[in-house]
């Protein structure tokens, strides 16, 4: 019995220190003028620099959020999408949008967003982009990957 | 022994981390609508497919229709690129009382450029230039040129907020004469009541160490 709690115990901080990395936990809405909604679970999200990566949950296509003016209001790093490009297998896409605004919390505490509750979780990540032709997206979950 | 155990045990720790983070109002673990809601939105869950974006990649013949009318008073500049000192002004300099000297120390030493599509590259808020109703208009500046440039109301927890903040400084609508000028990045603009330390006139603010240089 006692062997059995110490490897549990070693098993339970091993995972804390090293969480499961590819877990792909992120979900992305995208809605569209006409109020058709599509949600896709499994969204791989990774933060390189200041852009952002969504993948889909099948791997194929990807979400590149470019973004500058990255600061730190209250914990949590904000930066202003400015630029967002849709890369399908056989081709590239660049939407254009009017305005954005992504959150990452890459400390090991949950954080609030300015003046909300809402709660951005430790290595989390909230994304609102608002396109040009009126498509709203959200994304929300924890980054796979911070480079 | 262990090694089974941990490879078993991983997946379900990552959801327990997951819920953890959610302690406490519930941020990240239900997708939240965006602004604007359209009415009876039809949800339609995507198990194994790509993004869908039709209606934004779809050609639009009458995209120019839809410029807005701050970036048509900007028509004859230059493309937008990041600029992080616009203007160049290389008179006194008002030393920020709070700077600690090293560039960027402000912003976790991490280096701030501007975001092309808002005003003063969000260096004062949020406010894109495409819906800038959402910001409040605080004033104009006429140049010599006679170009004019929209003032904007700063945006609490701002790197523009917190220069107002280190200098003291109180913003007001441009406009009157003998006001603080601050230019910011991206030919931006604000204006603020004079105090002790920063007399009335043009400055520009260099982003690295949000320090006022005068005209």
């Amino acid at each position: 019995m006692r062997r059995l709690s110490f490897a549990l115990a070693c098993v339970l901080s091993v995972a804390v220190a090293f969480p499961a990395r590819g877990a792909a936990e992120a979900l992305v809405r995208v809605q569209q003028s006409d109020g058709t909604t599509q949600v896709y679970r499994n969204v791989h999200a990774t933060l390189s620099g200041t852009t952002l990566w969504l993948r889909s949950p099948d791997r194929k296509d990807r979400l590149q959020i470019v973004s500058a003016a990255c600061s730190f209001p209250h914990d949590l790093q904000r930066c202003l999408p400015y630029q967002v490009i849709l890369h399908k297998p056989d081709r590239t896409h660049q939407l254009t949008i009017t305005r954005g605004v992504f959150y990452v919390n890459l400390t090991t505490e949950p954080h609030h967003l300015l003046h909300s509750s809402q709660v951005v979780a430790p290595h989390g990540v909230m994304v609102f982009l608002h396109t040009t032709r009126g498509t709203y997206v959200s994304a929300t979950g924890r980054l796979d990957d911070a480079k | 022994m262990i090694a089974l155990l941990l490879l078993a045990a991983l997946p379900s720790v990552a959801f327990a981390q997951r819920d953890r983070g959610g302690r406490g109002g519930g941020g990240a673990r239900a997708p939240q609508p965006v602004a604007r809601p359209a009415p009876a939105p039809v949800s339609r869950p995507q198990p194994q497919s790509g993004f869908n974006f039709n209606r934004d990649i779809a050609p639009q013949p009458q995209v120019r229709q839809q410029q807005p009318q701050v970036r048509q008073q900007q028509a004859g500049r230059p493309a937008r690129v990041p600029q992080p000192i616009a203007r160049g002004f290389h008179g006194v300099v008002v030393h920020n009382p709070h700077g600690g000297g090293e560039a960027w120390y402000w912003n976790r030493g991490v280096s701030w450029a501007p975001a092309p599509i808002y005003w003063g590259g969000g260096f004062w808020g949020p406010w894109a230039f495409a819906d800038l109703s959402a910001a409040i208009l605080f004033g104009s500046i006429v140049d010599a040129n006679n170009n004019v440039y929209q003032s904007y109301q700063v945006e609490p927890n701002s790197p523009g907020a917190q220069v107002l903040a280190d200098y003291g400084l109180q913003q007001t609508p441009c406009g009157p004469p003998n006001l603080v000028v601050i230019w910011g990045p991206d030919n931006s603009v604000i204006c603020a009541f004079q105090n002790a330390m920063v007399a009335p006139g043009n400055y520009q603010i260099d982003p690295s160490t949000l320090t006022l240089v005068s005209q």
